[in-house]
């Protein structure tokens, strides 16, 4: 496992592990690096490196677990990553799919497969759509102290549809990888299934932010209000 | 995944149940009568059958020789062949070569489908309760078995369709035909 430091260069990060663009961007950082390191790339943003590190390790190493005593100085930024998240699936991501889904379906001539896949993605985006609704009225205002009446037990409820979600976008990866027949547009379906698998990707990595250190920091928040 | 097992004892029948459990797969069914005889018209997938008992009725086995695997119950000799298990064999060799039969099996299937093929009749069963909505808890009711082994039956479906959900496994229903009704 390698952890990134405060000393190691954005540029070497990036080229290693392209998949972290996101939370670049979602932190402001633009590209074109050049050589600054995470601790200049952070001081010129007003970032804070330490927290940064932490969701930029969680985010890259499955075996990664950041201080909790981080996170709890942490509740605002780290919320408000995780709504520049929600907004990146909702305004980027859902829609990329959607708009490769409906010419797809449309190019498919001899079989029901492709709308019936067309529908369960449906169902997905509106169970993602519901979680960010949540985490925007309900989740978040009550972490920061904004909100009334979430308890921890309900907050818990809310992070469980996390897994949900995960499990139906690897369910319609291997629908398309797996289980595909009949007759389709290769190019548009290698546009829809590489935008699935974006999708699936930063689900999973942003919901190791979520479970390892979201959940622990709601169940103190929330637990210790009652 | 369904084994039968003919001209075995108690015990031995007993090894083999757990055997199955740890595979994932079905009891297996007892297909000898209380009174010694044997039927082997039954939708089984696999039939151990005892030496002794193949040396008895040798006609009985013969239309379904590929389907068969000997139990030697004397053991204390290395067995001749992948499709002959002995009594005093490791149970990670059994498993394994009772997994290596399954799969042999299957991939003998002449079938474009051959995910679906490759479920047994008691996963398909399992999955079209799921279809159908019901939970882990009104599956075995409905299916006369335990809890757990729905949940095994379950397990067994994401490791073999790679689908894991509730409403990805109705789609999969769905598009194979086990359901009559739009999601």
């Amino acid at each position: 496992m390698s952890v990134w430091l405060p000393g190691s260069r954005l540029s070497q990060i990036v080229m290693q592990h392209p998949g972290c663009l996101p939370v670049l961007q979602r932190f402001g950082i633009r590209l074109g690096v050049g050589d600054m390191t995470v601790a200049e790339a952070c001081g010129s943003l007003g970032i804070d490196a330490r927290f940064f590190l932490a969701v930029l390790n969680t985010y890259l190493n499955d075996d990664f677990h950041p201080s909790d005593a981080l996170w709890e100085e942490s509740t605002v930024p780290l919320t408000e990553y995780l709504e520049k998240t929600d907004t990146w699936y909702e305004q980027v991501q859902l829609p990329n799919i959607r708009r490769h889904f409906a010419p797809l379906v449309a190019s498919g001539r001899d079989t029901g497969n492709l709308s019936l896949l067309g529908r369960f993605f449906e169902g997905l985006k509106s169970e993602l759509t519901g979680r960010i609704e949540s985490d925007r009225r309900l989740l978040f205002p009550a972490l920061r102290g904004e909100g009334a009446g979430l308890g921890e037990e309900e907050a818990a409820r809310l992070l469980d549809v996390d897994f949900a979600i995960e499990e139906k976008v690897s369910d319609l990866e291997s629908f398309f990888v797996i289980h595909l027949t009949g007759d389709y547009d290769a190019n548009l379906c290698m546009a829809v299934v590489s935008a699935i698998f974006a999708l699936g990707r930063d689900l999973r990595q942003n919901n190791r932010i979520r479970q390892r250190i979201l959940r622990p920091l709601t169940r103190k928040t929330l637990g210790s209000c009652r | 995944m369904q084994i039968g097992l003919a001209g075995l004892t108690p015990l031995d029948t007993l090894a083999f149940k757990w055997i199955c459990r740890r595979l994932g797969w079905d009891d297996p069914v007892c297909l000898t009568a209380p009174d010694g005889s044997v039927t082997t018209q039954s939708d089984c997938d696999i039939l151990i059958a005892s030496a002794a008992e193949i040396a008895l009725s040798p006609d009985l086995y013969m239309g379904r020789r590929g389907h068969i695997i000997v139990f030697d119950e004397r053991g204390g000799r290395e067995p001749v062949s992948q499709r002959v298990l002995t009594r005093d064999m490791e149970e990670d060799e059994i498993m394994s070569r009772l997994d290596a039969a399954a799969r042999t099996l299957h991939g003998s299937a002449d079938s474009p489908d051959t995910r679906r093929e490759a479920l047994s009749a008691r996963e398909t069963e399992v999955l079209k309760e799921i279809a159908s909505g019901k939970t882990n808890k009104e599956i075995a009711d409905s299916l006369c078995i335990s809890v757990n082994t729905v949940i095994t039956h379950r397990k067994n479906l994401t490791s073999k369709l790679g689908i894991r959900s509730a409403s990805g496994l109705s789609l999969y229903a769905l598009m194979h035909g086990l359901l009559d009704a739009p999601l």
